[in-house]
């Protein structure tokens, strides 16, 4: 009788082996996907009113899409393919933001799922002197979330993006908080 | 006979542990880049970027033009020049990696004295959908020049990201004196 | 009833002291052979003016020093110091491409020395990477503050690094320090007048 269990829990010691390891490399495994995929975009918030989202605290809605290099906004063509995008949004907040604005993300994505990143601080802000030499360059996402605004006020946050003409017509701009993901806005550019 | 049987047990199964011991790949190789390998003059596609490698020249004398100012560099060995086209497939990204191994098998980053030189492709970003054109700069001795082979990455060092090793070719690469860099190129 | 007892004791002692053996053992050798190392006497070489060192990683033959005189790509040196600069021939003898030449040289007779600066002669700018195989002739500087008396004869360290395909840590190459490996007694010359600038 005795050793007769002994051997069945030997036995069963030795099968459930491999399914320990399993689970243990599992369960490991699992905490690290549910942190990457809460750090990532991958919800999109759907609007209610027509053109207006409500995230983070805010409403947010497209103000302005310009497209430029076609020589139908200004006079400049661009060599080849090459388009340069300029997106102004619009957040007017109704909640007290905080510390809610962290780490923005803003990109532009076409329906393949390329991805276009605005481009850098200081070409932007060279570029917006040469369109608008007089005004002050509008502030990207990045130095906005620093100074958010406060309760129903309303702030404008423009970024640059460097495109193909074939993708133009097909573009979303994307935008997220590092404490909102993995909730994120996409708002088609209409081009 | 249990005795044998016991004694073949252990060493076959130090046999096996040591194999699989001796095989295993090291921590860097698992973590280390995706090769991706080509040729030059065809397009060398990896899954995040591409290169197409047109032209190699080598020249004793780079100048070019900095702020107003002409700036020369010489070389104790012999300066490489590749002009290439990158394309990103799915996100901006640079291309920054830039590495050629010579024929002994030595690493030669691309040479940051020439780094300010125009027409760089480090400090380009590159779009998806937009091709992008420029030139890397190696400084290398001259008997290195042989069987060269390109090594393209985001950045140095990649960890399970893309890496792309194109060779370069052997014939026809004409060493000049001096080479003007221009705003378009060499 | 006695005798029974302590055989069986006896024999549980045995295999208690036949199964630790092992590790005994191993720490007994390690200990003996990093005892051993150490007993080898520290003697470290000297080695005259404008003789290459190999180092490891790197070749290098010192050449003089000098003090005082601007940086080499025209930069002032910071207010209340002064320069200490030694011309050295450095070859990168590495497989790879490596800017890691700072810590290559100490300075033994200067107290609290700072990182020097390393500038490249040929272009009389500073130094980043240098490539394998290709020696340059380098100049590497050392801002002390300005009330430091400095000593005729600079005395110099050069520093070792030995290589290890696989290291403890991650099984991957890299470069170690080894400890000092030459000791070069350099003259300390004031900078000669500067060229008149075009």
């Amino acid at each position: 009788m005795a050793p007769d269990r002994e051997r069945k829990l030997w036995w069963l010691s030795l099968l459930s082996l491999p399914v320990l390891v399993a689970a243990a490399f599992g369960i490991n495994a699992w905490r690290n996907i549910e942190e990457y995929l809460r750090r990532s975009e991958s919800e999109i918030v759907t609007g209610t009113d027509a053109g207006s989202l409500d995230y983070a605290g805010a409403l947010w809605r497209l103000e302005k899409v310009r497209l430029i290099g076609d020589g139908r906004d200004t006079a400049t063509r661009f060599p080849g393919d090459m388009r340069l995008v300029v997106v102004r949004l619009v957040a007017t907040a109704h909640d007290d933001i905080g510390e809610r604005w962290n780490q923005c993300q803003v990109s532009l994505s076409d329906d393949t799922g390329r991805r276009w990143q605005p481009l850098d601080v200081t070409l932007s802000n060279d570029i917006s002197r040469d369109l608008e030499p007089k005004v002050d360059p509008v502030k990207g996402c990045g130095i906005t979330s620093l100074a958010p605004p406060k309760r129903n006020s309303a702030v404008m946050i423009e970024e640059k993006f460097v495109v193909p003409a074939d993708a133009a017509s097909k573009l979303a701009v994307r935008l997220s908080f590092a404490s909102s993901r993995p909730k994120m806005i996409s708002l088609p550019l209409g081009l | 006979m249990r005795i044998v049987f016991l004694i073949i047990m252990i060493v076959l199964s130090t046999v096996v542990l040591a194999t699989l011991q001796a095989t295993t790949p090291p921590y860097a190789m698992l973590t280390g880049p995706i090769m991706t390998d080509g040729r030059q003059g065809e397009t060398v596609a990896a899954t995040t970027f591409s290169a197409q490698i047109k032209q190699v020249q080598k020249a004793k004398t780079l100048a070019w033009d900095q702020f107003g100012r002409a700036v020369e560099r010489q070389s104790s060995g012999t300066w490489v020049i590749v002009s290439a086209e990158l394309q990103a497939m799915r996100e901006t990204m640079p291309v920054r990696g830039a590495t050629i191994i010579g024929m002994s098998g030595r690493l030669y980053h691309q040479s940051q004295r020439a780094q300010a030189a125009p027409n760089v492709l480090s400090a380009k970003t590159v779009q998806p959908g937009l091709p992008t054109t420029g030139i890397f700069i190696f400084e290398i001795p001259e008997e290195e020049t042989r069987n060269m082979v390109l090594v393209l990455s985001r950045q140095y060092g990649p960890q399970l990201e893309d890496e792309l090793h194109i060779t370069l070719e052997q014939n026809g690469l004409v060493s000049r004196g001096r080479l003007e860099i221009g705003k378009n190129g060499p | 009833m006695l005798k029974p007892i302590s055989r069986k004791t006896n024999k549980a002692l045995l295999t208690k002291l036949l199964a630790g053996i092992g590790g005994l053992l191993a720490a007994a050798i390690s200990l003996g052979y990093s005892l051993y190392e150490k007993r080898q006497a520290e003697i470290i070489p000297q080695v005259a003016i404008a003789t290459p060192v190999d180092a490891g990683r790197w070749k290098v033959s010192l050449n003089g020093g000098v003090t005082g005189g601007e940086m080499p790509n025209g930069s002032h040196i910071t207010p209340g110091k002064q320069a200490i600069a030694i011309d050295m021939v450095l070859e990168n003898l590495s497989v790879e491409s490596a800017n890691s030449y700072r810590h290559l040289i100490k300075l033994q007779n200067i107290p609290d020395a700072p990182m020097p600066q390393f500038y490249l002669m040929r272009d009389k700018d500073i130094l980043w990477d240098m490539q394998p195989m290709m020696p340059e002739v380098v100049k590497a500087v050392w801002q002390v503050p300005a009330d430091l008396s400095l000593p005729k004869e600079l005395r110099v360290m050069v520093e070792g690094e030995t290589f290890k395909p696989r290291d403890n840590l991650y099984a991957a190459p890299g470069w170690f320090p080894s400890g000092s490996v030459a000791q070069v007694a350099l003259p300390l010359a004031p900078a000669p007048a500067a060229e008149a600038r075009p």
